[in-house]
C-alpha cells in the first residue's frame, strides 16, 4: 500500500510537471545511439521507415515515474521513462495492433486498445539509472504491477518485454 | 376433540428447525469450501509465473546462442568480438531472472532454482570479467570458456530435468489438492442440495397436513353449526363487546328475528329491554344483557324476562358458558322460552289453592256439621242417662241401655269426624298435666274389665318398670290405649289380652313411655298392616255394623301419637295374634302438692249457688240433673237477657253459660255480667260443643274464665266446681300464644295477617296507653274494670296471652273491690308488658 501512495504520488507530480509540454516540432535524426526504432503507421518519422530515437530524444518525451516490485527482481524498483500513451501521442500512431521486439529476438504483439492511462511504460531509467543491456535495458516495458491486480496477470507479464528495440504500429 | 394428527406431520414439525439448522451449517460450509477455493484460484491465476517452462527453454536457447558466438569466435580468431559480448550480456539478464527473480521459484522447488542460480552466478562471476576484459585475453581465453560453458549447459540440463520432474509432481499435487476442494464443494453441495430437498419435502408435507387439518377444521365447524342449527334450546352467542355472533334457528322462533337482523348487533335492548335491564329484579333480566358478567358464567340456570320482536316480554331460562375465541372471549347463552310452563305451573298453582279451599270448606263444613250434631246428642244421652237413672221397668231399663249405646256410639262418630278436623287444621292442642302411669293405664283397664269378663276373655295388666308420674296429655293417651284395647275387644274372640307398659329414661332425661296391648286373636296380614292406620279402613266391613266404628279409630290414634311426638305401630302374623305398641317420650312431672286427679263419686262437693244459663229446655234439664246430684244449689235461666239479669240481681259463686243463644248470646250475656252487677267477680264457665281452636280465647276475651264441652259429664262438671281450671289454662302464659297466631295465620293467610298484627299494634298501643291513663285518673274502679276488659279483648284477639292475663286478672281484682293495688299494678306492669309483646309481634312479621 505504501508503495502504490508512492506511486501514485509520483505519478501525479511528473504528469502534473510534464503536461502541456507536448512535442511539436518534428525529430531530427539520433545524435547518440539509437535506443529505439519506431515503425508502421507513425505521423513522425526522421528515416525512410519511420524514427529511430537515442536516448537523448527520449528525455524530451512527456517522462513518467512509478515504483513497483516485478517478479523478475528483488524488492521494489523505481522506473522512469515515457507512457506508451504519451510516445503514441508523440509520434501520431494510428493503427489496431502494435508489434514490440526485443534483442534477445523475443517479440510480442498487443492491440492499440490494450494501451491505457497508467501503462506500460517505456522505462530506461531503473533507480535513476540507465539500463544495461544486462539489466533489461536499454528499454523495459513496464507496468505498475503494485497499483492494480490488473497488471500481475500471465498477459501482462508476458508483455512486459525487456531489451526493447522495435516497435512497429500495423492496421 | 383434538383433530388426529399424523404422527408423521407432528414428527416433521419437530425436525423442520433441525433441518433448518443443518442447513445453515451446511451452507456456511459451503461458503467457506467457496473462499478456500477463489483463494486457490487467485493464487492460481495471480502466481508469479513467467512461465517456467518458457523461462528454462529460453536460459538454454540464449546459452546456446552464447556457445555458437563462441565456436565462431574460436574458429576465426580475427571475427570481431561484439557480437559475442552481445549474447553474453543476453544470457547475463536471462540469468540475472533466475538469480534474482521469482520466475523459477516455487514453493518445493527453492533448492533446485537456488542450486541453479549459484551454478549461474559462480559462472558469471568467472567469464564476466573475460568477456569485459581486452579482446586478446577474451580471445585467448575463448576455447576453455567454451569448455566451462558445455560443463554449464550440462548441469543446467540436469538441473532442468529434474526441476521439470517436481514442478509436474508439485503441479499433481497441487490439482489434487484443487481436485480434493472441488470434491469437498461438491459434497457440500450435495449435501445442502438434499437437505433442500428434504425441507422442501417437510414443508410440502406440512403443507399437507395443515389443508387435511382445516378441511377437518371446516367440517367440524359445519357439524357444530348443524348441532347447533338444530338445536331445541335457542342458542345465542355474543362476543367480548356483547355483540350478537351466532343466532340458531331456535333463536330465530324464540325471539322472532331473522339471524341476519341481529348479527352484530348488541344483545341487550334488542333480545333484553333496557328498562328491565335497569330493573331492579335481583339482576335476573341483565343477566342476559350483561351475559360478560364472568358471575353469572357457568353459574348454571336461571330465569328471567326476555323481549321479543314484537315487544312481548316472556320468561326465559338461560344458563351461559364461555370459551375463547380467535377474536377474545365469547358468551354462550342456552336459553329456553318457558311461558308454557309458567301457564302450567300457574294453572297448577290454582288448582292447588282451590284444592286446598277446597280442603277448608270440607273442614269447615266437617266442625260445624259436629257442633251441629253434638249439641243434640248431648241432650239425648243426658236425657237418657236421666232417664236410666228414673226407670224401674226393667224393658224400659233395657232400651233405654240400648239408646244409651247407640247415642254413645253416634257421639264417637262425630267426635272421631272432629279431631280427624281438628287435626288436620293444626288445632289439636295438648294438655300437660301430671299423672301416674301405672294408675292411670290400670283405670283404663278396669274400665273394659267388666266388658272382658262379660264376653270371656283374659285381662291382664303389666306394668314391666316402675312406674312415672310424668307430665303429659292422658285423656289423649288413653284415647290411643282405649281404641287398642277396643279392637282388641273385637277380635280376640275368648282370647286373651295383656296391656304391657314400660317408662324407660331417656339420654334427655324424659322417659319413654311403650304400651303394648297384645292379644291372641287372628292376626292381620302384612300387606294389611299399614292400611288399618288410614282412614276410614276396615278390614272386615261386615264388622263394622256388629262392633261398630267407622274405621278411624286407629287413623285418629295414629295422628294423636305422632302429634304428641310419638309412634305407634302393630306387629302381628296371621293366626298368631296382634301386637300394637305405642311409644311416647315424656317428660317427668313436677312435683305438685295439690291437683289430685279427681275421680268420679269422689267426696261430696260444698254446696255453691250456680246459675244456668242455657236455651235448650233438654239441656237445662240435664245441667240441672245433674248438679242437684252433686248437691249445688241452681237457678235456671232460658237466655243471655235472662240470664244477665239474674246475674245482676243476686250473687252467684258459679254461672254456667251456653254460647249460642237467642235474644242474647252467652258471650254477650258475660260482658253484661262483668260489667256491673252482684255476680260482676262470679267464676262463669261456658258450656258449648263449640271447641275449635281459639274459641276459647274468644270466650276468655269476653270475661269467661273456663269452658266445659258438651257432651257434659260428671267428671268434669265436678272439676268445674271444684274451680280447677281446664289444661289450656294455663297460668304465666307466654308472652303470645303461639297455636293462636298460628291457626289466624292459616286461616286468615300471610297478607291478611299481617294486616291484622299492624291493626293489632296500632289498637292494644291505644288500649295499653289508654289503661294507664285512666288508672292513674279518679274514676270509678268499674269504669277501669271496662275498659280493662275491652283492653283484654284487643289483646285476646290477638293472642297476646300474657298481656291479655294482666288485663284480665286487674280486671277482676277492680271487680272484687281490690282497686288500689289493681291500679298499681297497671301503671307499673301494662307498658312494660306491652313493649315486650309488642316486640314480639313485630317479629313476627
Amino acid at each position: 500500500m505504501k508503495v502504490f501512495l508512492r506511486t501514485l504520488l509520483a505519478l501525479i507530480l511528473l504528469t502534473a510537471g510534464m503536461s502541456g509540454l507536448g512535442h511539436s516540432e518534428p525529430f531530427g535524426p539520433p545524435k547518440g545511439a539509437v535506443v529505439l526504432t519506431v515503425t508502421g503507421q507513425i505521423a513522425a518519422k526522421n528515416t525512410e521507415t519511420g524514427l529511430a530515437l537515442d536516448a537523448e530524444q527520449l528525455a524530451t518525451l512527456p517522462q513518467t515515474s512509478f515504483t513497483t516490485t516485478t517478479t523478475w527482481t528483488d524488492g521494489p524498483q523505481t522506473f522512469q521513462g515515457v507512457l506508451l500513451k504519451d510516445l503514441i501521442a508523440a509520434l501520431g500512431a494510428t493503427g489496431s495492433t502494435i508489434s514490440l521486439r526485443a534483442a534477445n529476438d523475443y517479440s510480442i504483439i498487443m492491440p492499440m486498445a490494450d494501451v491505457k492511462e497508467d501503462g506500460p511504460l517505456l522505462a530506461y531509467l531503473m533507480n535513476g539509472k540507465p539500463m544495461s543491456l544486462r539489466d533489461k535495458g536499454p528499454i523495459w516495458m513496464v507496468y505498475p504491477y503494485d497499483l492494480n491486480e490488473a497488471f500481475r496477470t500471465e498477459e501482462t507479464y508476458s508483455r512486459s518485454i525487456w531489451q526493447l528495440v522495435l516497435i512497429d504500429f500495423g492496421a | 376433540m383434538a383433530p388426529p394428527f399424523p404422527p408423521f406431520a407432528t414428527l416433521a414439525r419437530a425436525a423442520r428447525p433441525v433441518l433448518i439448522v443443518v442447513l445453515c451449517g451446511t451452507l456456511l460450509l459451503l461458503g467457506a469450501l467457496g473462499l478456500r477455493i477463489q483463494s486457490a484460484l487467485v493464487s492460481l491465476r495471480s502466481e508469479a509465473t513467467d512461465n517456467l517452462y518458457w523461462n528454462l527453454s529460453q536460459l538454454e536457447v540464449d546459452l546456446v546462442r552464447l556457445s555458437e558466438e563462441i565456436r565462431v569466435n574460436v574458429a576465426d580468431p580475427a571475427a570481431p568480438l561484439d557480437e559475442l559480448r552481445r549474447r553474453h550480456d543476453l544470457f547475463y539478464s536471462r540469468a540475472q531472472n533466475v538469480i534474482h527473480g521469482n520466475g523459477l521459484t516455487r514453493a518445493g522447488l527453492e533448492d533446485l532454482s537456488q542450486s541453479l542460480g549459484r551454478n549461474l552466478e559462480a559462472y558469471l562471476a568467472s567469464e564476466t570479467p573475460l568477456i569485459d576484459g581486452p579482446d586478446a585475453v577474451l580471445r585467448q581465453n575463448l576455447p576453455a570458456m567454451a569448455g566451462r560453458l558445455v560443463q554449464l549447459r550440462e548441469d543446467i540440463r540436469q538441473t532442468s530435468i529434474r526441476l521439470i520432474e517436481r514442478l509436474a509432481r508439485l503441479s499433481d499435487e497441487r490439482r489434487a489438492a484443487v481436485a480434493l476442494l472441488v470434491q469437498q464443494m461438491a459434497l457440500a453441495m450435495a449435501t445442502t442440495i438434499g437437505l433442500l430437498i428434504s425441507l422442501l419435502a417437510l414443508v410440502i408435507l406440512l403443507n399437507r397436513a395443515a389443508i387435511r387439518e382445516g378441511r377437518m377444521t371446516v367440517q367440524m365447524s359445519r357439524q357444530l353449526k348443524a348441532t347447533v342449527d338444530s338445536a331445541l334450546d335457542a342458542i345465542v352467542v355474543v362476543d367480548d363487546h356483547g355483540r350478537i355472533i351466532q343466532f340458531n334457528a331456535s333463536a330465530e322462533s324464540t325471539f322472532g328475528y331473522a339471524r341476519d337482523e341481529v348479527m352484530g348487533h348488541p344483545a341487550s335492548g334488542l333480545l333484553i329491554a333496557e328498562d328491565l335491564i335497569a330493573e331492579a329484579d335481583g339482576g335476573g333480566a341483565a343477566r342476559l344483557g350483561g351475559m360478560d358478567d364472568l358471575r353469572l358464567v357457568d353459574a348454571g340456570r336461571f330465569q328471567t324476562q326476555a323481549l321479543h320482536r314484537t315487544g312481548r316480554a316472556f320468561p326465559i331460562e338461560l344458563s351461559i358458558s364461555s370459551a375463547e375465541g380467535d377474536e377474545g372471549r365469547i358468551f354462550i347463552a342456552f336459553l329456553r322460552d318457558i311461558s308454557a310452563r309458567r301457564a302450567a305451573e300457574t294453572a297448577l298453582t290454582r288448582a292447588r289453592d282451590e284444592a286446598l279451599a277446597a280442603e277448608k270448606t270440607k273442614t269447615e263444613f266437617l266442625a260445624v256439621m259436629s257442633h251441629e250434631m253434638r249439641t243434640p246428642l248431648n241432650g239425648v244421652i243426658a236425657s237418657l242417662e236421666i232417664a236410666s237413672r228414673k226407670a224401674s221397668d226393667p224393658e224400659q231399663a233395657r232400651f233405654i241401655a240400648l239408646a244409651q249405646e247407640s247415642a254413645n256410639l253416634l257421639l264417637r262418630h262425630a267426635n272421631d269426624v272432629l279431631d280427624i278436623t281438628r287435626m288436620e287444621g293444626g288445632g289439636m292442642r295438648f294438655a300437660a298435666e301430671s299423672f301416674d302411669l301405672q294408675s292411670h293405664l290400670s283405670d283404663l283397664v278396669e274400665m273394659v274389665r267388666p266388658i272382658c269378663t262379660e264376653r270371656g276373655i283374659a285381662l291382664d295388666f303389666q306394668m314391666l318398670t316402675p312406674s312415672a308420674r310424668l307430665c303429659g296429655d292422658p285423656f289423649r293417651l288413653g284415647q290411643i290405649v282405649q281404641n287398642f284395647l277396643s279392637n282388641a275387644i273385637k277380635f280376640v274372640g275368648q282370647g286373651r289380652i295383656t296391656v304391657e307398659a314400660e317408662a324407660n329414661p331417656l339420654e334427655d332425661g324424659r322417659r319413654e313411655v311403650e304400651i303394648r296391648v297384645i292379644d291372641t286373636g287372628p292376626g292381620i296380614a302384612l300387606a294389611d298392616q299399614e292400611r288399618i292406620f288410614q282412614d276410614f279402613v276396615m278390614l272386615d266391613p261386615s264388622f263394622h255394623r256388629a262392633g261398630g266404628g267407622a274405621g278411624l279409630g286407629l287413623a285418629i290414634s295414629r295422628r294423636l301419637a305422632e302429634a304428641m311426638g310419638g309412634a305407634l305401630g302393630v306387629e302381628s302374623e296371621p293366626g298368631q295374634g296382634s301386637c300394637f305398641w305405642l311409644r311416647l317420650p315424656l317428660p317427668l312431672a313436677a312435683v305438685q302438692a295439690a291437683a289430685e286427679p279427681l275421680q268420679p263419686g269422689g267426696p261430696a262437693l260444698p254446696a255453691q249457688d250456680i246459675l244456668v244459663v242455657e236455651d235448650n229446655a233438654t239441656n237445662r234439664a240435664v245441667l240441672e240433673e245433674m248438679l242437684r246430684h252433686l248437691g249445688q244449689r241452681i237457678v235456671l235461666a232460658s237466655d243471655g237477657a235472662k240470664g244477665a239479669a239474674e246475674a245482676a240481681a243476686r250473687r252467684y259463686d258459679l254461672i254456667l253459660m251456653d254460647i249460642s243463644m237467642p235474644v242474647m248470646d252467652g258471650l254477650e250475656a258475660t260482658r253484661l255480667i262483668r260489667a256491673d252487677g252482684a255476680s260482676r267477680a262470679a267464676r262463669i264457665v261456658a258450656v258449648t260443643a263449640h271447641s275449635l281452636p281459639g274459641d276459647l280465647d274468644r270466650f276468655r276475651a269476653a270475661g269467661m274464665d273456663d269452658v266445659l264441652v258438651k257432651p257434659l259429664s260428671h267428671a268434669a262438671l265436678r272439676q268445674i266446681l271444684v274451680g280447677r281450671a281446664l289444661p289450656e289454662d294455663r297460668p304465666e302464659a307466654m308472652l303470645l300464644d303461639r297455636g293462636r297466631i298460628s291457626d289466624l295465620k292459616i286461616a286468615v293467610g300471610a297478607e291478611t295477617f299481617a294486616r291484622l298484627a299492624q291493626g293489632f299494634l296500632r289498637d292494644a298501643e291505644a288500649q295499653a296507653q289508654r289503661v294507664v291513663q285512666e288508672a292513674g285518673q279518679p274514676g270509678t274502679d268499674a269504669d277501669l274494670a271496662a275498659i280493662c276488659h275491652e283492653a283484654s279483648g284487643v289483646a285476646a284477639v290477638f293472642g297476646a296471652q300474657k298481656l291479655q292475663a294482666h288485663l284480665s286478672g286487674a280486671e277482676r281484682a277492680l271487680r272484687d273491690g281490690q282497686g288500689q293495688a289493681a291500679r298499681a299494678r297497671l301503671i307499673a306492669e301494662t307498658l312494660p308488658l306491652w313493649a315486650q309483646t309488642r316486640a314480639a309481634v313485630a317479629d313476627l312479621l
